[in-house]
């Protein structure tokens, strides 16, 4: 039997053929045993493929590894293109009217009103620069993109991005630059309130502009960051890796810890810079804390999915800290060098 | 159009899961890849705008980044899986269910003879068969989810059914 006939066959299981050849292969298939025959064979073997689809049951890890994207709402920045024509808008009302207040500026001497009008007006205006980032042109990704940035990190160095060097800002738009007392107070509020999955909080960019004085902030945050539940998601963007090993003094490390394996997005909802973070770090087994930090922003709660799962290489881990996401505040849409470090539960070594 | 991720999730875990495991031959990976397919689900999903079938959309993206995966990772017609392993050796030892043909398709071993059989076909007809068969994509679904002429998936399907019975036959 040749491979006309079994194509003929194949897509006669499958109703795909005209009625003029179903018709001529029904008259074959009447005459000719091994041909019907060989349509039989076809058709239970559809029949087991069909049996085999529905006897499989997804693993219920599956189900945990998922939780933390069925949590978020990628949609609040990109399924809305009209967002970013008036933040283009809103950039343009802006730069003109720099322009013209400049010019006014430069035109007449400042009356006492208008000097204190304009201590204002500079004490509200951004001090730097953010951008943001390119939102995917279309809704499936790129070949050249498919595999995952764990992957992509496992096959090239990682990005030696030094923490001093604040990323490059752009205006995009008027922020609104919380004052120190206006900080205090939503840093207060959000420490009291961290499990805010539903109502995520509102965050501004002044941090931004202040890289050294985030980190220090990151790192006093960073004591409560494990017991933490996940805020919101936005938009994805991956960000470099630096990588970094400690000896906490208080335990010896002998583990290995591959951070050029983990796996870092930004995400970003026009309030709240969220991170994924799915660590593959292989390390002595036991609790472990894993801290981050991100040159721009504050780290300001991580999402553990605690235990490992069995089965899998990840109870080879320190997967009883493992963390899989964390929500970075005070953070601009971008990439952002992120130093991170994985210590004995407990050590501290700041 | 808004497309809820949860709801995709819940119609396609099973679907693309079934794939990600015909596909890398292993539940491990399959579990790895499942998450990264999940992954970019998500990220594509508020672009979605309804010009493809949300099946094919899903699937496209699964397929894409097995495609890639399996290239990366350099995989051949290997069957390493412990659970494929198993299986293998209970199709050994089972008993010829041709001995009662009205058992043939009903019997859990033959199911695994075809699992087998199916993990030994090349990835390009096994694509293909598993998603006309074991999905119940339609010719044209399967065309536009691996980028194929729909005449090229009808000659594959085809082959592809001929290999898989020849190996389970045989």
């Amino acid at each position: 039997m040749d491979i006309a006939d079994i194509e003929l066959l194949s897509r006669y299981i499958d109703g795909d053929l005209d009625r003029a050849d179903e018709q001529k292969l029904v008259g074959r298939l009447e005459s000719e045993r091994n041909l019907r025959s060989r349509l039989e064979e076809l058709q239970r073997l559809r029949s087991s493929l069909s049996s085999l689809a529905g006897r499989e049951h997804a693993p219920v890890e599956l189900d945990a590894l998922i939780e933390p994207l069925r949590r978020a709402r990628p949609e609040a920045v990109s399924a809305r293109p009209w967002v970013r024509w008036l933040a283009t808008a809103a950039v343009a009302v802006v730069g003109l009217t720099v322009i013209v207040e400049v010019n006014l500026r430069g035109s007449r001497q400042p009356t006492p009103d208008a000097s204190h009008a304009d201590k204002r007006q500079r004490s509200a205006e951004p001090t730097e620069r953010f951008s943001l980032a390119p939102l995917p042109e279309s809704s499936v990704p790129p070949e050249d993109q498919l595999l995952g940035v764990s992957e992509r990190l496992l096959a090239s160095p990682v990005p030696e991005v030094p923490l001093d060097e604040p990323p490059a800002l752009q205006v995009l738009g008027p922020l609104a630059v919380p004052r120190d007392s206006d900080n205090r107070a939503r840093k207060e509020a959000e420490e009291k309130d961290v499990s805010t999955a539903s109502a995520p909080a509102k965050v501004g960019f002044a941090d931004v502009a202040t890289p050294p004085d985030t980190r220090a902030e990151s790192g006093h945050r960073e004591e409560s960051m494990a017991d933490s539940a996940p805020v919101t998601t936005g938009e994805a963007a991956p960000v470099g890796v630096q990588q970094s090993r400690q000896s906490p003094p208080n335990r010896p490390w002998d583990g290995e810890v591959s951070i050029g394996q983990a796996q870092l997005y930004i995400f970003f909802d026009g309030k709240t810079a969220w991170q994924v973070f799915e660590p593959r770090i292989r390390c002595e087994p036991g609790r472990y804390t894993v801290r981050i930090r991100i040159a721009a922003g504050v780290v300001r709660e991580v999402w553990p999915v605690g235990g490992a799962t069995p089965g899998r290489r990840s109870q080879h881990l320190c997967s009883g800290e493992l963390v899989r996401g964390l929500v970075v505040a005070d953070v601009a849409n971008g990439e952002y060098p992120a130093e991170v470090v994985v210590e004995p539960r407990g050590a501290r070594n700041d | 159009m808004s497309v809820d991720f949860n709801e995709v999730y819940e119609r396609f875990r099973l679907p693309v899961w079934r794939l990600a495991r015909r596909l890398t031959r292993n539940d491990e990976e399959a579990l790895d890849t499942t998450q990264e397919i999940f992954l970019r689900v998500w990220r594509g999903l508020p672009g979605f705008r309804g010009e493809a079938k949300i099946s094919t959309w899903v699937f496209q993206i699964a397929w894409n980044y097995l495609r890639a995966y399996r290239r990366r990772m350099g995989r051949q017609l290997q069957i390493i899986s412990e659970a494929t392993e198993g299986t293998q050796e209970a199709v050994a030892t089972a008993p010829d269910p041709r001995a009662d043909p009205e058992r043939r398709t009903a019997s859990s071993e033959i199911l695994d003879r075809v699992e087998v059989a199916l993990h030994q076909l090349p990835e390009h007809y096994r694509v293909v068969v598993w998603l006309r068969d074991g999905e119940d994509l339609t010719y044209q679904e399967i065309a536009d989810t691996l980028d194929l002429p729909i005449g090229t998936v009808r000659s594959r399907l085809a082959r592809a059914r001929e290999n898989l019975r020849r190996v389970v036959e045989s």
